[in-house]
């Protein structure tokens, strides 16, 4: 039996990276490095207001300031980020008017990556806003948004066209002061997804943006800002590949969420950049900060995410809950395989009376992967009647691997309830012997017990991303599958 | 003799009115059953009674052995005789059987004016109420109800209300989670406890309960209210017809 | 102010080695301390532990060797022992020195058995507190003076639990540096019941390290009472190491506090060893009580328990942080940590943090931890039995507390806990 085990475990670490085609296009790259002239350069690329510049420059002056955190249960070598190039899109094309005017080369990038981007593919119900390398290459789906006065367009636009939406809400939850990551992110971000869902609206599909990285030695730095005005509903989908590189790519994304009074945001991600070899060469940096802020009273936000990819991953899907009666939720499946780490969790700051949060965390483990749950439960002195739990549990499978959980809590107010569980083990022999009895195979029985153990996550996603992100983890389950 | 006087009771739960003038007498001596569907507020009344806190009484008047039972506290309404043996009784790990009954009667006699109970005389009173209803000394060596079945935390529940001796005790679905064996047990005893002194008012879904301990009358409750009394054979004939044929639904 | 500490060291050199001659021990102990400082709140493991105030005070060395015994009996009330050594201000009292029965054990002043057996007290001094973790172990290091130390040979079992009392007063900034050394060789096995305590008035610091060595199968069981008045700033580190087979208890009962952190490292170095560690917390005022659990699962099939539970009230602060770490070729390990609380005031805070770090796969590890008010429905099934409000809470809070103790054999003990939780709690 163990032998079958070490032949799932190997099979499974050696399970390849289907994404990992790059697309030869003609790219506009800037030259390496990083100063003040290079954050001048992006934003004259992107033919930016004079505030945007201000803002870019007051971050990166604030960034020089700080150092990498190090405080996550992570071996991060040492980055040299004078050596990355911080701006990359495809030449001559910022902007398409139509489909056709698209080079046939990206269309059919993401065409293999399953997004479809053509008028007839739109029945899928999701509006589709495509970032390849750092910029946005088209967004789908725009008349019937339109009409509901729903604004979903690439950042950039968004700081043409809406500069005053986005100067309010800009750096309002992550400002650029937040972390290391954040600040390099206001003063070189290139792209990334707007969205206003004004007030009373529901927003009738999924928004959905999907990041690419295809240039060698680019980092990128999409910033992504999705406001819910009074009442307004939305779903927002996020996915992401890279291809299959000997180099380690930089992302530090950030995502910024606004739930105004009564407002619902759902956002799911299914992450999976391009996570290494299975020696651990290559493979993407992912540093995220991803913070929502239920603000008016009444409102809500869930977080979903299912982790697959990255070499390493540093992200804590956040949310601050100042209105009353406002309800947050953090669902997570990560998976580490090889050499992967993961570093990630969430964190719920309870202000508002009668705020309540869910945080349930599923940790996999495999191959030399360390795999960590960091997370924050903070009541306020005025959060009154508030409550937490937590579920954060790790399943490790075979034994050079880690599962590690760092969870703090800090009640001000005594009349809030916390409760946090967690559990660390390995599949139960005797769940898995019972399987076999009924007639399965290892590699089945384990499959199915880990498609189990994930499913409370899985389910939170919505029916269009769910049935992607269990495929994703069968996938990496196949080996077990045969 | 008057024991309890309910009058045009109104009680809300969250803003929802779920006893709607809900009038009951009940003389020392008597035993009243109250009978009827889901939902229609026997729990409420209960917990009403010894003064559940959430339970906002908007309405009508209790008069308890001559007192305002409305103005008491929670305690004072058990110090004064009233009793409820829970439906859920709660687990409370951590405070052991016996000291949590030496402590409430010790309470009991504190609050007569009485000397606390000698050693002697509370296991003696112990060791007679456990004979009684048949619990078990593991039972009472253990936490309150802590990792009991259903059926041991409803015989605590008969045993507590035995050690006690209440004027009114108010027995809330006291069959549910009891195996026939130990309900005729049960029954039995609080047959014995029956004395021309005290009351009992038995809240029950089922006729099962009332073929071992037989009730003086039996009351039909719907929405809030009694919408029929009579005696034993109500509940007879209740079993045969249903709830709905009774009240006049069909 | 470092530069303080080397002065006091230079200053108080021949005094501290005509008490306790350890040469080297004190200069790397000096070293470490001026090469780490003071733990400051930004370092990830004393976030919950300000040390501002010790800074802030220049600390003397007390030299003050009161004799006069306090009235402890009357306090313990069955806790007696035949086996009993008192601590008044970190000095062991006149009329007990050392003790060596026939069958070997060694029971004294660390003092009296290191200038009789200077290599008994050698051959461990530090070994179980090897880097001078921080710089407050450092600073014990260098400033030693008293402490028991304790030595059972190979199948002794002491019978009765064996007494050591500490309590603290001295009004003004003295500093107090107490080194224990509990050693049980294989087979061998006692319980230590500590009381320890101070009176309102007190000022001095205490900066303590226990260090234990548990031989194979041996068996230790430590009682603690911690009743700290006035304010009195404490910070007791205790470090274990136990080889195969052995069974560590330690069961800390911790009422009040102005002050206080425990640390307490314990490093399972032989398989089928089990750790054991408790402590209640009854907080009010201005109580800070800082809980802290290392526990390293060095070797395979070791099981180890830590269950903390607090009661806050007043403007309390309360902080819980427990580390169990899993190597890689742990396996087969089963390690639980719980830590529940319950705060009773709108000033009062706690923070919880039941940290798992785990390398191997063949593990049951899990921690559950709680914040929240006293149960309502409890409270409510026990007033509807004719209980009042006060006397309901108090049954609660008492019975939530002490079940962390409900492993603890030693009825006296828990007797003794029990009175003194219910008086703080009733204080309220």
């Amino acid at each position: 039996m163990e032998e079958v085990k070490n032949k799932v475990i190997d099979e499974l670490s050696n399970k390849d990276y289907e994404f990992g085609f790059t697309t030869d296009i003609e790219m506009e790259l800037a030259p390496k490095g990083l100063n003040e002239d290079i954050v001048r350069f992006i934003s004259e690329k992107k033919g930016e207001p004079q505030w945007m510049l201000d803002y870019r420059l007051k971050a990166y002056r604030h960034w020089l300031t700080l150092k990498m955190p190090k405080w996550g249960h992570l071996d991060i070598p040492k980055i040299d980020y004078q050596d990355l190039s911080y701006f990359a899109a495809p030449k001559n094309m910022p902007k398409y008017e139509s489909l056709d005017e698209v080079d046939p080369e990206l269309l059919d990038t993401f065409n293999k990556l399953g997004i479809p981007l053509e008028e007839q593919k739109r029945l899928t119900g999701i509006a589709v806003d495509a970032v390849f390398d750092s910029v946005s290459v088209k967004t789908t789906f725009q008349e019937t948004l339109k009409e509901l006065d729903i604004i979903f367009c690439s950042m950039s636009d968004a700081i043409k066209d809406h500069p005053d939406l986005v100067k309010k809400y800009i750096g309002s939850v992550v400002p650029y002061t937040d972390n290391y990551f954040a600040s390099l992110n206001a003063a070189v971000f290139s792209d990334g997804s707007f969205c206003y869902i004004p007030k009373g609206a529901r927003c009738p599909v999924e928004l959905s943006t999907y990041f690419r990285i295809n240039t060698a030695g680019t980092g990128q730095f999409e910033r992504t800002l999705i406001i819910a005005d009074e009442g307004a509903y939305v779903s927002y989908l996020e996915g992401c590949t890279a291809p299959q590189r000997d180099e380690n790519q930089l992302h530090a994304a950030v995502v910024e969420i606004i739930a105004e009074k009564d407002a619902e945001v759902k956002y799911s991600t299914v992450q999976n950049w391009y996570p290494g070899d299975k020696d651990g060469k290559g493979g993407i940096y992912n540093f995220v900060t991803k913070r929502a802020i239920c603000k008016g009273n009444g409102s809500k936000v869930s977080w979903t995410q299912v982790e697959t990819g990255s070499a390493i991953t540093w992200k804590y899907p956040s949310t601050i809950l100042k209105g009353d009666d406002t309800i947050a939720e953090f669902y997570s499946v990560a998976v580490t395989n090889n050499h992967q780490q993961a570093d990630t969790g969430s964190k719920m700051i309870h202000l508002g009376k009668n705020s309540k949060s869910t945080i349930v965390s599923k940790g996999i483990s495999l191959g030399k992967s360390q795999n960590t749950y960091r997370g924050m439960v903070k009541f306020g002195k005025n959060a009154h009647n508030s409550r937490n739990h937590s579920q954060c549990d790790s399943l490790l499978m075979g034994d050079k691997c880690g599962a590690h959980t760092f969870p703090y809590i800090k009640v001000e107010n005594n009349t809030g309830i916390v409760e946090h569980e967690a559990t660390t083990s390995k599949i139960a022999d005797d769940q898995l012997n019972y399987l076999k009895q009924r007639g399965l195979g290892e590699e089945q029985a384990v499959s199915l017990l880990v498609n189990g153990y994930a499913k409370e996550v899985l389910k939170q996603l919505p029916m269009e991303f769910a049935a992607e992100a269990t495929k994703l983890l069968s996938i990496s389950m196949e080996g077990s599958v045969g | 003799m008057e024991l309890i006087k309910i009058r045009d009771l109104h009680v809300n739960i969250d803003n929802k009115e779920i006893l709607k003038g809900f009038d009951l007498n009940i003389n020392r001596g008597e035993v009243h059953a109250i009978m009827g569907p889901n939902g229609t507020g026997k729990s409420t009344l209960a917990s009403a009674l010894v003064g559940k806190p959430d339970y906002e009484v908007t309405k009508g008047e209790v008069i308890f052995k001559g007192k305002d039972l409305l103005e008491m506290e929670i305690e004072e309404r058990a110090l004064e005789g009233l009793f409820l043996a829970f439906q859920y009784p709660v687990e409370i790990p951590g405070v052991s059987m016996i000291n949590f009954m030496k402590t409430v009667v010790d309470a009991r006699r504190e609050y007569r004016k009485e000397e606390p109970i000698s050693p002697v005389d509370f296991l003696k009173l112990v060791k007679r109420s456990s004979e009684l209803v048949g619990i078990s000394d593991k039972m009472k060596g253990r936490a309150v109800n802590e990792g009991f079945s259903g059926g041991e935390k409803k015989k605590n529940e008969i045993f507590q209300m035995a050690m006690l001796q209440p004027d009114l005790a108010i027995l809330d679905e006291l069959d549910s989670g009891l195996d026939i064996d130990s309900l005729k047990q049960v029954a039995e005893a609080i047959n014995k406890l029956r004395n021309e002194n005290n009351a009992f008012l038995i809240i029950t879904h089922y006729q099962r309960l009332l073929d071992y301990i037989v009730p003086d009358f039996v009351h039909i409750m719907n929405d809030g209210k009694i919408v029929k009394s009579g005696d034993k054979d109500l509940a007879k004939e209740l079993e045969s017809k249903g709830y709905d044929d009774i009240m006049g639904l069909n | 102010m470092i530069d303080y500490y080397k002065e006091l060291f230079e200053k108080n050199k021949e005094n501290l080695e005509s008490g306790l001659q350890l040469e080297q021990i004190r200069q790397q102990g000096l070293k470490d301390f001026v090469r780490m400082g003071f733990p400051g709140n930004k370092m990830e493991k004393w976030k919950n532990f300000s040390t501002k105030s010790i800074q802030k005070n220049r600390y003397e060395l007390n030299s003050i060797e009161e004799r006069t015994k306090l009235d402890f009996f009357s306090k313990l009330s069955g806790l007696e022992s035949p086996n009993t050594i008192i601590f008044n201000n970190g000095h062991c009292s006149y009329d007990f020195q050392i003790e060596e029965s026939k069958n070997g054990v060694i029971f004294g002043s660390i003092k009296a058995v290191l200038a009789k057996y200077p290599e008994k007290v050698l051959k461990y001094f530090n070994k179980a507190n090897k880097q001078n973790l921080n710089g407050f172990n450092a600073m014990n290091s260098a400033f030693a003076q008293d402490g028991f130390f304790l030595y059972v040979p190979e199948n002794i079992k002491i019978d009765f639990p064996v007494l050591v009392t500490q309590n603290y007063n001295i009004d003004s900034y003295q500093l107090i540096n107490n080194r224990n050394i509990i050693v049980l060789e294989d087979d061998a096995s006692c319980e230590i019941v500590q009381i320890e305590s101070s009176e309102v008035g007190n000022k001095a610091f205490a900066n303590n390290i226990t260090e234990s060595f548990l031989g194979q199968n041996a068996q230790l069981t430590i009682n603690k009472l911690q009743k700290y008045l006035g304010n009195t700033i404490v910070i007791e580190s205790s470090f274990t190491k136990q080889k195969s087979g052995s069974n560590y208890s330690c069961n800390i009962a911790t009422i009040g506090g102005n002050k206080l952190r425990n640390d307490i490292h314990v490093k399972l170095e032989g398989t089928n060893c089990f750790a054991n560690i408790n402590g209640g917390f009854v907080l009010d005022e201005n109580n800070e009580v800082d809980n802290n659990v290392y526990i390293d699962h060095a070797t395979p099939d070791c099981d180890s328990n830590q269950n903390f539970k607090g009661i806050l009230d007043g403007k309390s602060k309360g902080a819980f942080t427990g580390y169990v770490l899993v190597r890689q070729d742990s396996q087969r390990t089963n390690a639980y940590q719980s830590n529940n609380n319950i705060v009773l005031s709108e000033k009062a805070n706690i923070s919880t943090n039941p940290f798992l770090e785990i390398y191997a796969d063949d593990v049951k590890c899990s921690h559950g931890a709680s914040i929240g008010r006293l149960d309502q429905n409890a409270m409510f099934y026990l007033r509807a039995r004719g209980l009042s409000e006060e006397k309901s809470k108090e049954l609660l809070l008492s019975a939530f507390a002490m079940e962390v103790f409900k492993d603890v054999t030693n009825t006296k003990f828990k007797e003794v806990v029990s009175k003194e939780i219910e008086n703080k709690l009733l204080k309220d």
